[in-house]
């Protein structure tokens, strides 16, 4: 190989590697069952995401290692997905006795409440090379977010609610959406593959480094802890609202398989273990306080049950540090050249939901908590076991499958055209455990289609996907770990997602 | 290749636009309560002397019943006539009792919303001594039987002139022994209101056996003076009968005792009156003497002041030696005594209602009971055994019934925000019917 041309391909790679770390770190996104991510490229996502067993792109470092094998040139690639979330809720967060009297905490029930509307980016990059280590293995280092999601709401309004009797300030000071989950994995991958059997087998291997960013904020109406008319309604339960921000490394392994069963047809296995990480940061707690001043001007207190009339907004921070179990998957693909300018796919897919249990967060390092002084000038922290006591957001999801079908069709030498589509198992299809973070109603379909522009060395694509959501509804408040808080939402759930994928891709 | 690259543009413009599509929002719709106008809220400047109705109140020598009240925007400019509700406090609740669950935000917000049209809400204390006298009508008790469903009708259509002055834009109600209270006010004074809603209260004195009710507690009071006694010697029921604030059913049987049973005490009474707005306070105190023996309750007595179950030197005047005494209906053991009471099933409300003087007194008159089977001092038997006597006499009554979830716990004031909001939406119903 000239050596000039490998300083110039080299330059290339290493830009490329640089732009992907700070595209990927500062992205937001979202999709999929549970939190996996839709899938990259404009191929195989215009496939649906039947492309194990294609796999011919850089793109393969996320669907197929093994495919890397079978690129016949050196890619340096990229892609954006944007999505718009359209869900929207009329919730139910209403509690209601043995004889149907409802009571609400000032969440806006019987409207229909839409998530904010953001255009969320998804971004990856990613490159493949041919390198003359161990004959003519194929290298690529890739970026990419394995899991995503990304969703604000909000729901609580007590203007909205006619609930001002609780505190009449509690609108303004309640944040803006207090149901947010941003949450993503990306994984900065380096991919090896090389062929056997005389090129009719392909195994890859990609080692990952995953990255985990969570800002999860979330408003939990804790019981009161006070007796008598303090905590008599509207008093009878306290907004929470917390907003965790943190981080977390940790390792992943995608393994693949493609095996040529002949001319015309491939065959794909693949297997992603990404490994548990821990995510630690910092949190804000907000406490929005009853207010009640008649009886504080009118009732002798102690200072703990002042704090519980008082109206106040009560403001601290602390660390935190949560789990987050990822699910490993396996898939199967296949991939048949109907013609010389058609190939047909399908890929099943399935992951081990299960393993995920929701976010168990652990709080230490408490930060401004409230204090009052005695005449003595001793200084004492008010309701300290009320205020930092560390929460959980439990899920009982299953396991789940995924069924993509897709076709490309090279129509000539500038234009491929791409369709494709899938039918997603959801994992909290058998749980009423269902909360504005996480919008998974149940099992999904999605609609893709696509063109590729092929022009000199560069390729240009476009594909457009719907993922139509099954609508739900959630009658009852669970309460999985019996904290005494609601873990659900409960609500009619609609749900829509819109996503446009552009992607460009240099071959050299 | 400049047509696909025209296409791909027009592609890429067209799918982008898709994925944004307009501003949703969040869909929240408010109500602005400033549209109300500033001055709509808590009134807290309610107190009114009653006298004579007052004078010989206990530990009350202002004569005052304190009050205060939610005043909507149409009693300020521009004035609008508006209908008026008489909210009664349970026993040891003060005249801002129902604003301590909302009731001012409440009843803006409905009144924004449509729920209910506007009204004067204007909200009476109970007694602060010993929790409450029932509103019943004794001198040491007060009399409130001229007071509630009278002379303070006066006193609001006099303060709130733009108050409508008829029955059917006039409504009561309260809980506990407000609840008594309103029904009371309502048998004795007929004709003067069209609503009555309330929940929870002594409403049927002997229970629907004649046999229950408040006659169930008379075990409960001996248990729990016997719990509290600190004197070396063996209780003694007539002798060592505490008042103490730890013994709220014994407060109770107190207060109705001397609402229903006092003893024909004599007592030293002494009216004081501080006129604040002129000079110093202390120039401008007045005491005045009223009556140096004033006789509190009538002299047919059983035996005087020499019942089985009389109490002395329990209540006493804050600078005079000399006390309120009274009889209990039940003896040492628990068991009732008849012969006072009789004096209570005199003011029970069945009796009331057969002698109130006019067949049908609550004729014309919408009812709301609301009852909670967590009640205390089984005031939801009581109610309910109170419903079924109306419904015998062939009124209309609603009944609705709250029992709480595993959070909204077991007293009865844990629904209270939830109990005013229905009965304002009861009240002003009946409010927009009759007008």
């Amino acid at each position: 190989m000239h050596k000039g041309y490998m300083e110039k391909r080299m330059r290339r790679i290493g830009i490329a590697a640089s732009v992907l770390m700070v595209v990927l770190l500062g992205s937001s996104s979202v999709l999929a069952s549970g939190f996996e991510n839709t899938g990259l490229g404009t191929t195989a996502r215009g496939m649906g995401g039947a492309f194990r067993a294609v796999a011919d792109d850089w793109t393969a470092s996320y669907y197929n290692p093994a495919g890397y094998a079978y690129v016949v040139d050196n890619q340096l690639g990229g892609n954006i997905g944007l999505f718009s979330n359209r869900h929207e809720i009329t919730a139910d967060y209403v509690e209601y006795d043995a004889l149907g009297n409802p009571y609400g905490w000032g969440m806006v029930n019987d409207q229909s409440i839409y998530n904010f509307d953001r255009i969320l980016n998804n971004p990856a990059a990613g490159f493949v090379v041919r390198l003359p280590i161990w004959g003519e293995t194929v290298f690529g280092l890739s970026g990419f977010q394995r899991f995503d999601y990304s969703i604000g709401w909000r729901f609580y309004s007590p203007e909205a609610t006619d609930f001002r009797a609780y505190n009449d300030s509690a609108d303004a000071w309640a944040p803006s959406d207090h149901y947010r989950n941003d949450l993503d994995v990306v994984a900065f991958q380096v991919t090896a593959s090389r062929t056997f059997m005389e090129e009719k087998m392909s195994l890859g291997l990609g080692l990952q480094l995953l990255r985990a960013d969570l800002v999860f904020a979330d408003m939990t109406l804790r019981d009161n802890p006070m007796d008598g008319f303090i905590s008599a309604r509207p008093y009878d339960r306290v907004p929470e609202f917390t907003n965790n921000q943190g981080s977390g490394y940790g390792f992943g392994l995608n393994f693949g398989m493609m095996y040529r069963l002949n001319e015309k047809l491939n065959f794909a296995i693949t297997a992603q273990w990404p490994f548990d990480i821990t995510l630690d940061g910092t949190t804000d707690f907000r406490y929005i306080m009853p207010s009640n001043p008649l009886q504080r001007d009118l009732v002798n207190m102690s200072q703990e049950e002042l704090l519980y009339v008082s109206g106040e907004l009560v403001n601290f921070q602390s660390d935190f540090e949560t789990k987050l179990k990822l699910p490993p998957s396996m898939s199967l693909g296949l991939a048949y050249d109907v013609t010389e300018k058609l190939t047909v796919a399908l890929d099943a897919e399935y992951t081990l939901w299960s393993r995920y249990e929701g976010f168990e967060f652990a709080y230490s390092n408490f930060v401004n908590l409230p204090t009052w002084v005695d005449t003595n000038g001793t200084r004492y922290t008010i309701a300290e076991d009320f205020l930092t006591t560390d929460l959980s957001n439990p899920t009982e999801w299953d396991n789940a499958g995924k069924i993509a079908l897709g076709m490309r069709y090279h129509l000539n030498d500038v234009v491929t055209l791409l369709g494709g589509g899938s039918a997603d198992q959801s994992p909290s299809r058998n749980t009423a455990q269902i909360t504005p973070h996480f919008v998974d109603t149940g099992d999904k379909y999605s609609f893709n289609g696509g063109v590729v522009f092929h022009i000199n060395q560069w390729d240009l694509g476009i594909v457009q996907s719907y993922i139509s959501y099954p609508d739900r509804s959630i009658s009852d408040f669970t309460d999985l770990n019996d904290d005494g808080v609601f873990d659900n939402f409960p609500g009619d759930y609609k749900a829509d997602t819109y996503e446009t994928v552009l992607s460009i891709t240099h071959r050299f | 290749m400049r047509t696909y690259i025209v296409i791909f543009a027009v592609l890429l413009v067209g799918l982008m636009a898709l994925t944004s599509c307009e501003e949703r929002g969040t869909g929240i719709v408010k109500h602005d309560l400033d549209d109300l106008g500033q001055f709509a809220g808590l009134w807290p400047l309610g107190d009114h002397v009653y006298q004579p109705e007052l004078s010989l109140q206990i530990r009350n020598p202002q004569e005052l019943l304190l009050g205060s009240a939610y005043l909507p925007a149409e009693c300020f400019a521009p004035v609008k006539p508006v209908p008026v509700l008489i909210l009664l406090a349970p026993e040891n609740g003060d005249k801002f009792h129902y604003f301590k669950s909302g009731l001012e935000t409440i009843a803006k917000e409905m009144t924004i919303s449509g729920e209910i049209e506007p009204m004067v809400i204007f909200c009476v204390s109970n007694d602060q001594l010993f929790g409450g006298y029932f509103y019943g009508n004794s001198y040491p008790a007060g009399n409130y039987d001229n007071i509630i469903g009278n002379e303070m009708i006066e006193y609001l259509n006099n303060r709130f002139p733009n108050v409508i002055d008829q029955a059917s834009a006039r409504g009561i109600g309260g809980v506990g022994q407000g609840a008594y209270g309103a029904f009371r006010a309502a048998l004795k004074n007929p004709g003067v209101f069209s609503s009555i809603a309330v929940a929870d209260g002594p409403l049927d004195f002997d229970g629907a056996d004649g046999a229950s009710g408040l006659m169930d507690l008379f075990p409960s009071v001996i248990a729990e003076q016997q719990s509290i006694y600190t004197g070396g010697v063996p209780f003694d029921f007539r002798r060592d009968f505490d008042s103490a604030a730890a013994a709220p059913i014994s407060m109770m049987f107190i207060g109705g005792a001397l609402a229903f049973s006092p003893n024909d005490t004599a007592v030293d009474y002494t009216r004081t009156i501080d006129y604040h707005n002129a000079g110093t306070d202390l120039d401008d105190e007045v005491v005045v003497i009223v009556n140096s023996r004033q006789s509190i309750a009538d002299a047919s007595l059983p035996g005087g002041g020499d019942s089985t179950t009389f109490i002395q030197n329990v209540v006493g005047l804050e600078s005079e030696v000399r006390n309120f005494d009274f009889h209990l209906p039940f003896d040492g053991t628990g068991s009732v005594y008849q012969p006072i009471w009789d004096m209570w099933l005199a003011n029970n409300l069945e009796t009331l209602h057969d002698n109130a003087g006019v067949a049908d007194p609550l004729d014309g008159v919408n009812m709301l009971l609301i009852t909670n089977p967590h009640a205390k001092w089984g005031y939801d038997e009581m109610t309910d055994s109170w419903g079924d006597f109306l419904d015998a006499q062939g009124y209309s009554v609603e009944r609705h019934q709250y029992v709480g979830t595993e959070n909204v716990g077991d007293p009865n004031e844990q629904f209270l925000y939830d109990i005013i909001r229905e009965m304002l939406v009861f009240h002003s119903r009946n409010f927009s019917a009759g007008n």
